[in-house]
């Protein structure tokens, strides 16, 4: 489903964010991707997403040449991945409902297809009292559940999440990870998960992948948090 | 294009949307159009005048052509075709002297009443020639006075030909000055656009990360740089038109003198206002559109 093929990253300030990663990801997996700030996560976030091009080697998911694409041709590549980013990125003049009914109308669907869609996803990700509310006036947890909702929304086949736990409390956090199982189960959505708490990696084990200054420095299938020392 | 004309409504609800929760900057962004078409109104309206006073001018461009009283009517339709071979006449119009002795009474009541029509007649017969430019008028004269069986040809003057020369240049410069201005409004606007836009480039580019197509972003935005565009066309319309009406109105048609003639309220203050507010349509959308263009390459 995913596939990363001596894939390096730099930029013009001479950072080299990812060097020469090799990695394969089944369909239906998930997947933890674990390491310090700085170690490239984000920048293989973008690398994934289409934001940016490799500077060397082939990114690859769900049969797409990512780095290839041109520019008008990424959002249709998005359609099929969904993303849930750190900064949540919701549409702040719209509402939860009309932001999760936003995925949908860009990809053509009618109205009352997508209303029943978004009902769904408020419910699945229990926010069907908030539907009409405007995400200033969320939680950082309710909105990473209208985030996490519009990425699944389309029912993509890859889900990508940037830190979802990031500014929660454990047991939100923990709410949001179930959330995330859920998924993967009843859609069989691959699902690559950045993180850096260690509790939630311990508590749900599952493949793990380490980043450290850019290169691959572990890929444990039985999962569990790697500690520096 | 079907998918397009079955997501117009939506894409007409998103702009309209846009306009209310972004009203600030569209109200400057109108403000910026009204401004500018205000000044471009302004301007038509004056070379309009000035090309009508011209052609007014022009057209009393005449020479005037009295014909020896000796001769007789062939030798008159004789002379009229040689009149019409002359290059530079546009046209020819023979006016007997009965004619115009009834022309002279009516202009000048009275005093004339003692002529009798017939042998008393004091008058002549003339031709009454138009040229095809003002230029052609002095050697046009010139031949008509060399020509036999032409008593005399005469025209206006030299004064009223640098009049006409004076306005023309006038007239030109006018129509450079509103092609600048246009292209300063399209500049301005698409600037103040630009900035509206740019206060959602982060709103694009989210867009663009949930999978909307540059074509799909870009239509709310068009449609909402008509809407300003025609908005801020109302002003300067509702102000051409009345204000012209009313300008034409206490001046009596005229300017200064019954020589400059001004344009008529109909159909010109309302062609003028067409052009405003096409303008302003086409320039709100084009600015909208370079406006998001540049922000949808903001981030990939």
């Amino acid at each position: 489903m995913i596939l990363l093929e001596n894939v390096s990253k730099s930029f013009k300030n001479g950072v080299h964010a990812l060097r020469d990663v090799n990695l394969y990801i089944e369909e239906g997996e998930f997947v933890y991707i674990i390491g310090p700030t700085g170690s490239g996560k984000s920048t293989l976030i973008k690398l994934l997403d289409g934001e940016l091009i490799p500077s060397s080697g082939r990114v690859v998911v769900a049969g797409t040449d990512v780095g290839k694409l041109r520019h008008s041709k990424v959002p249709l590549y998005r359609r099929n991945i969904g993303v849930v980013f750190q900064d949540f990125r919701l549409l702040p003049e719209l509402t939860v409902f009309e932001n999760i009914a936003f995925a949908l109308q860009v990809i053509g669907l009618d109205k009352v297809t997508i209303r029943r869609r978004v009902r769904e996803i408020l419910e699945l990700v229990s926010l069907e009292d908030k539907a009409k509310s405007f995400p200033r006036e969320l939680s950082g947890g309710q909105q990473q559940r209208a985030t996490i909702g519009r990425a699944i929304a389309n029912s993509p086949r890859v889900l990508i999440a940037d830190e979802p736990t990031g500014n929660l409390d454990p047991e939100k956090s923990q709410e949001i990870m179930e959330l995330l199982e859920k998924i993967n189960q009843e859609e069989n959505t691959t699902i690559l998960m950045v993180t850096h708490d260690s509790n939630l990696v311990d508590m749900n084990k599952k493949r793990t992948i380490a980043l450290e200054e850019g290169y691959i420095v572990a890929d444990i299938q039985k999962g569990g948090y790697i500690h520096h020392d | 294009m079907i998918k397009f004309f079955r997501l117009l409504p939506y894409h007409t609800k998103s702009a309209i949307q846009g306009l209310v929760r972004h009203s600030a900057t569209a109200f400057s962004a109108i403000s910026a159009v009204t401004m500018t078409l205000i000044l471009m109104a302004m301007f038509m309206l004056l070379t309009g005048n000035i090309s009508s006073f011209t052609r007014n001018i022009e057209s009393d461009f005449r020479i005037h052509v009295s014909i020896d009283a000796v001769q007789g009517e062939d030798d008159i339709a004789k002379l009229q075709e040689q009149v019409e071979s002359i290059p530079g006449v546009k046209s020819v119009e023979f006016s007997s002297k009965d004619q115009e002795l009834a022309k002279l009474k009516e202009e000048n009541s009275e005093i004339f009443g003692m002529y009798e029509e017939g042998d008393a007649n004091p008058m002549r017969d003339v031709f009454i020639i138009e040229t095809a430019a003002p230029e052609d008028i002095e050697p046009v004269t010139a031949t008509l006075n060399a020509t036999e069986g032409i008593n005399k040809a005469e025209y206006g003057g030299d004064g009223v030909s640098v009049m006409v020369e004076l306005f023309k240049a006038i007239r030109n410069g006018g129509f450079v000055f509103v092609g600048a201005l246009s292209l300063l409004a399209v500049f301005l606007i698409s600037n103040t656009i630009k900035m509206t836009i740019y206060a959602r480039s982060t709103e694009i580019a989210i867009m663009r990360n949930v999978g909307a197509t540059n074509g799909f972003i870009r239509v709310p935005f068009i449609i909402e740089g008509l809407v300003i565009g025609f908005i801020g066309a109302v002003l300067p319309c509702l102000l051409t038109y009345f204000g012209y009406s009313y300008l034409y109105g206490i001046l009596n048609g005229q300017f200064l003198s019954n020589m400059l003639i001004m344009q008529e309220v109909y159909p010109f203050a309302l062609q003028i206002c067409y052009v405003l507010s096409g303008c302003g349509v086409f320039v709100g959308m084009l600015g909208s559109f370079m406006a998001v263009s540049k922000y949808l390459r903001w981030k990939r």
